[in-house]
């Protein structure tokens, strides 16, 4: 297969956010899209360090948001402190199957997903690694896509909590999980727009 | 080379401004390509990782403008009638999405308020009546005041609107607690679940095309291939 060129090695650059494509040698520090006057990037700047500072927030926050509980309810049965992996667990008890399902999916299977997938592609983009480029292309373009449906169970508890109040008979309230894992999704959802798709097709020739 | 004042857009030594580029520039793998004719409803993809390259939306400019009014009109709906209503023991308890945020807020948690008002109602609003805004002006043939901005911003929030994951929220919420309430939905639940399928329509729309638009002809083309 002939494989098309690349704009880096035409002297070309695309602009991310308007498509326009221009014609530039030397360096990109401070260039800007004539167009739409966004930053023009050939790579994006210190790509590798940052989406690696934004992941490890991530990962370490991670413990917290799930350790600590995220939400409290309470009625005349007396109070509980939910976790995430608690709140499962209740739904499973109850037999309430797809829930349990769909709430462990977005809150602990994506989020570690997320985790490993971009850890992944940061160590073998910078090895330079060329076996299943496409595959980790199209594994990066998954990560963007299931991201933020992890923030259904912070949408869950904010409402729950505007919701539940009968005083003695029943409340819901928030506690500082919430905000753990709320931030653990805003910093994966940076890592993935920080990292450069890009740098996984850099170095070596392109058969696989 | 050393640079040369490359901070200035407008420096014609170091940029080359292709009008209506017939090059296109894969944004996942840096493949450069001859933009190719699109019809309505097909889009390319990148021989190298398989990206869509570029897509011409089924909706032309007035379907879309159409749906982006559409969606402005249910926001408004959405936040103006409760998400949810629950009762106990003669008790009614019921919030729209704002008050959601209040509560949040009052209660020591401004992070979480904070991003549901921003992931709920500020972009996914901005992204509605931004789109609608546009089209109205490109319909005449003309770009729209702030066009440039706008584009720019609208392009930069794309990721971060999340009425679907709010959606699915809400309905697992009304299955946490039937066991305990009775549950009724308010019009803002199901203004909410038919802003799904639309803010879907909106955040697939491509809309670089408008870029490309000729200023000066009448009825302009989304696609911006007749180059």
């Amino acid at each position: 297969m002939n494989a098309p060129s690349r704009a880096i090695d035409l002297g070309l650059v695309g602009c991310h956010v308007c498509g326009m494509v221009c014609r530039h040698e030397g360096s990109d520090d401070g260039l800007a899209c004539p167009r739409c006057g966004s930053a023009l990037h050939r790579r994006r700047h210190h790509a590798y360090a940052i989406t690696w500072a934004l992941l490890i927030a991530a990962a370490i926050l991670f413990i917290p948001a799930n350790v600590v509980p995220i939400m409290n309810t309470s009625s005349i049965y007396g109070s509980y402190d939910n976790t995430i992996i608690g709140g499962v667990v209740e739904f499973w008890q109850n037999k309430e199957y797809d829930i349990a399902i769909v709430i462990f999916v977005a809150s602990i299977v994506v989020p570690t997903l997320k985790f490993i997938a971009l850890g992944l592609l940061l160590i073998t983009s910078k090895r330079g690694v060329r076996r299943g480029r496409r595959q980790r292309a199209k594994l990066f373009r998954g990560v963007e896509l299931i991201g933020y449906w992890s923030m259904l169970d912070v949408f869950v508890v904010a409402l729950m909590s505007a919701l539940v109040h009968f005083g003695l008979l029943g409340s819901a309230a928030p506690r500082p999980g919430v905000i753990y894992f709320g931030l653990v999704v805003v910093l994966t959802m940076f890592a993935a727009m920080s990292f450069d798709p890009r740098l996984i097709w850099d170095g070596g020739s392109d058969d696989d | 080379m050393i640079c040369n004042n490359a901070r200035s857009p407008w420096n014609p030594t170091t940029l080359r401004l292709n009008a209506s580029s017939p090059l296109l520039i894969c944004e996942h793998c840096d493949s450069v390509y001859r933009r190719p004719g699109l019809s309505r409803g097909e889009s390319s993809r990148c021989v190298r990782c398989d990206a869509v390259l570029e897509r011409r939306e089924w909706l032309e400019l007035d379907g879309l403008q159409a749906m982006a009014l559409a969606g402005s009109i249910l926001f408004v709906i959405a936040n103006s009638w409760p998400i949810l209503s629950l009762g106990l023991g003669g008790q009614r308890e019921a919030t729209t999405l704002w008050g959601m945020a209040v509560f949040m807020w009052n209660d020591g948690y401004p992070i979480i308020a904070s991003i549901t008002v921003i992931t709920l109602l500020i972009i996914p609003f901005l992204r509605m009546a931004g789109i609608f805004w546009l089209l109205t002006w490109a319909r005449r043939g003309r770009r729209a005041p702030l066009f440039v901005g706008l584009m720019v911003i609208l392009a930069r929030i794309k990721p971060w609107a999340m009425v679907e994951v709010f959606v699915l929220g809400v309905l697992v919420a009304i299955v946490k607690s039937k066991a305990y309430y009775e549950v009724e939905t308010g019009a803002g639940m199901f203004a909410y679940g038919a802003l799904t399928i639309l803010a879907t329509v909106a955040s697939s729309a491509d809309l670089r095309g408008l870029w490309d638009q000729d200023l000066h002809s009448g009825a302009g083309e989304l696609d911006g291939t007749s180059a």
